[in-house]
This record gives C-alpha cells, sequence and structure tokens, in this order.
C-alpha cells in the first residue's frame, strides 16, 4: 500500500520539511503520494525531491488546486 | 588653525570612503566590500576598528557596505591602516565608480541563474574607484527578480535564461503553466506553448518540470543603464539581452568612454544620454 502524505494547507519550506521527515520513515523503493494545493510549493517540493535523488513517479493536478506527487524513495 | 599633526596619506584620501560628519572633527570610514559580502574572520577587526577609534558604532550602508562613524581627524590614518592591514579597502565615495553590489546569486539564492557575486567582483576589480565626472553604481542581480535594483543604477545587470520546449521529455502535467507568473505558457493540445512576447526569461518553467523538459534557448544578463535614486529617481533602459561577462565588461567599459567624453561635471549618466541621445549612447557602446 503507498504511503499518503496530506500537505494541503501547509506552507514552503515546512512542506518539504514534513516530506524529509516522513521519507525516513520509509524504505528504500517504497512510494510516497504527497498532497500539495499550491502550484509553487509543488514544484518546490518536486524539485527538492529530484535533488536529493528520489525519482518523481508521477505528477498532476488532481482537482482545481490539488497537486498530487508521487515519489519513489531512492 | 593648525596644521594636523599626523601626516595624512593624501593618496589614500583622495581614492575616497573617508566621510566628513557634520561636525567636522569626525569622519566615518566606509569599507569596499562588493557585493555585500564579508568573511566573519574580519568582523572582528573591524568591532575593534569601531571601539578604538569611534564610539564602537558601526552603521550599515543603503549599498551593502559597512561605515565606522565618530573616528577623529587625526587618528583616520591609524584606523585605516588598522584596516587595510587586515585586508579591509576603504570604498570609493564622490565622483567616483562605486563599490559594486550584487544579489546573493549562485549557490545561495534558490532562484538564482548566475554566480552575481563573483561578477559584481569582477567589475568592482576593474572599474571600482574610478575618477568619473559624477557618481556611478553598478550592480548585478542574479534573475529577473531584480532584487539588487539593476535599473537604479548607472549600469545593471539581471541574468536571464530564455527556455525552448522538448516536447518528448513533456508529461503533459501543466505545473509550469500555472508557474508562470507573465501568463506567457498555455495549453494546446495537452502540452505547454510559449508566448515569446509575454516571457521574462525568469526560468521558473524550467525550474518547476519535473521531467527537465525546458531546456536552454539563451542565456545572460540584460543591461540596464542610466538608472538612479535620489533627488530625481530615473529608471534604467534596457540596452542589450543575453550577454556573458565578457560582453558586459566590454559594455562597461565604452559606457564609462562615452561618460567621460560627454558627460559633464556632476552630471549623472542617465542625464548625459538623455542630453546626448539613447540612439548615439547605444552606437557608442554597442559596437
Ligand atoms: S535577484 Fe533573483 S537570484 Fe538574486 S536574490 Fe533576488 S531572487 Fe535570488
Ligand atoms: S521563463 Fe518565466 S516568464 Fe518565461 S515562460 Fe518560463 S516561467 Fe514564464
Ligand atoms: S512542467 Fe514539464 S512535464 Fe509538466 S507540462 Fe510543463 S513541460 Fe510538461
Amino acid at each position: 500500500m503507498t504511503k499518503e502524505l496530506d500537505l494541503r494547507g501547509e506552507v514552503c519550506p515546512y512542506t518539504f520539511v514534513k516530506t524529509k521527515l516522513r521519507l525516513e520513515e520509509l524504505d528504500s523503493g517504497q512510494d510516497l503520494t504527497i498532497l500539495l494545493d499550491d502550484s509553487a510549493a509543488t514544484a518546490n517540493v518536486s524539485r527538492s525531491l529530484r535533488n536529493e535523488g528520489h525519482e518523481i513517479l508521477d505528477l498532476k493536478a488532481i482537482s482545481g488546486e490539488v497537486w498530487r506527487i508521487v515519489v519513489k524513495k531512492a | 588653525m593648525t596644521a594636523p599633526t599626523t601626516s595624512i596619506d593624501y593618496a589614500a584620501l583622495k581614492s575616497g570612503g573617508i566621510i566628513m560628519q557634520k561636525d567636522e572633527d569626525f569622519y566615518a570610514l566606509r569599507l569596499r566590500l562588493p557585493g555585500g559580502c564579508i568573511l566573519a574572520d574580519l568582523l572582528p577587526k573591524i568591532a575593534q576598528v569601531a571601539k578604538r577609534y569611534g564610539r564602537g558604532e558601526i552603521r550599515l550602508t543603503v549599498r551593502q557596505g559597512i561605515e565606522i562613524p565618530w573616528i577623529k581627524f587625526k587618528e583616520i590614518e591609524a584606523a585605516r591602516k588598522e584596516l587595510a592591514g587586515a585586508g579591509l579597502a576603504l570604498g570609493p565615495c564622490g565622483q567616483r565608480f562605486r563599490t559594486v553590489t550584487a544579489c546573493p546569486g549562485l549557490p545561495v539564492c534558490r532562484r538564482a541563474l548566475a554566480d552575481s557575486q563573483s561578477f559584481a567582483l569582477q567589475i568592482d576589480r576593474k572599474f571600482g574607484g574610478l575618477q568619473l565626472p559624477h557618481k556611478f553604481k553598478a550592480t548585478v542581480s542574479a534573475c529577473p527578480n531584480a532584487c539588487s535594483r539593476p535599473l537604479e543604477n548607472e549600469i545593471g545587470f539581471c541574468a536571464a535564461v530564455q527556455p525552448y520546449m522538448e516536447e518528448d521529455a513533456c508529461m503533459g502535467c501543466g505545473l509550469c503553466v500555472d508557474i508562470c507568473r507573465e501568463k506567457a505558457l498555455f495549453l494546446q493540445n495537452g502540452k505547454p506553448q510559449l508566448d515569446e512576447t509575454r516571457c521574462i526569461s525568469c526560468a521558473d518553467c524550467m525550474q518547476s518540470c519535473p521531467t527537465d523538459a525546458w531546456k536552454t534557448n539563451r542565456m545572460g544578463y540584460a543591461v540596464y543603464v542610466g538608472g538612479k535614486n535620489g533627488r530625481h529617481p530615473m529608471l534604467g533602459e534596457k540596452i542589450a539581452d543575453f550577454v556573458d561577462e565578457e560582453q558586459g565588461m566590454r559594455i562597461i567599459e565604452r559606457c564609462l568612454d562615452f561618460y567621460l567624453q560627454y558627460g559633464n561635471k556632476r552630471e549623472r549618466l542617465g542625464e548625459t544620454i538623455r542630453r546626448v541621445g539613447m540612439d548615439e549612447f547605444k552606437a557608442a557602446v554597442l559596437q
């Protein structure tokens, strides 16, 4: 089962700080689904994830303002 | 008035950085800190000079500098030497090419597209302190956010990256379209299209794309000239796009040649350009 992290309502840089903390609990190769409600935060988080070597499996707007990132832990 | 007992280094005085206060017995020493960057190791020396020769007060200038006020006339030379001994030079004031400012740029700022600090240092080393018809300010910003105010300097550089799209790499998520604050992107058949008339080359789209579908088309500095603040502010005008550092240095050089040739005493560059004509200026500077 994929883990989910709901970051709607959170602002940068806490969005990434919380993502990072959550990823630490996962094993390498596991997926995490992240929900955000701001495109700038979505871009920031996905960029930071990629900078740290994780793989973005999917990224899309799932409704008006809500963005979903699926990331695979490196 | 009696002659001062200390021997003043007039060459040093002329190069500037010693500013008379309201009360003629006191002077402020201005430090030359291009880009507003200073090593932490040097701060104790500044503090020491401020305490020993001044009143323990240190002031930050609006152009990223540091000034130590309340230095007695007779002690200017001793204070200056002590600073120089630590590698701290005095910064130009008056009718000179002033210390070059810069935003933090790469690798500090997340938005940065260039190393504004190293370019500022290069400009400062070559032109800083030159005597000119009036004060002359230069700055370097590392993206179109223009944090160090390139439009309010005699010459301002502002880094930019113009993107182009590699359609095969795009997965059509639409994030870049949402991110672009200039509304320069729109989706067509599921892929973003670029409206070049709106794009300001900030590269936000490139930095947001999860699949690196945006690539660099052109990159370099936009060059603004003739800006200033003060009594009669003027905004600088863009004269060139996507220049590299070498071209930038040449533009400054020609700009100074023009200013020395046509500038009246106490006339800022923007005023000279307005009087002589932008077309003439461009012809001289952008050969
Ligand atoms: S101009 Fe751009 S790169 Fe420089 S500090 Fe501002 S946002 Fe950062
Ligand atoms: S470079 Fe900036 S202005 Fe141009 S399309 Fe990309 S995000 Fe928009
Ligand atoms: S962010 Fe990248 S993948 Fe998404 S639409 Fe823009 S170019 Fe395509």
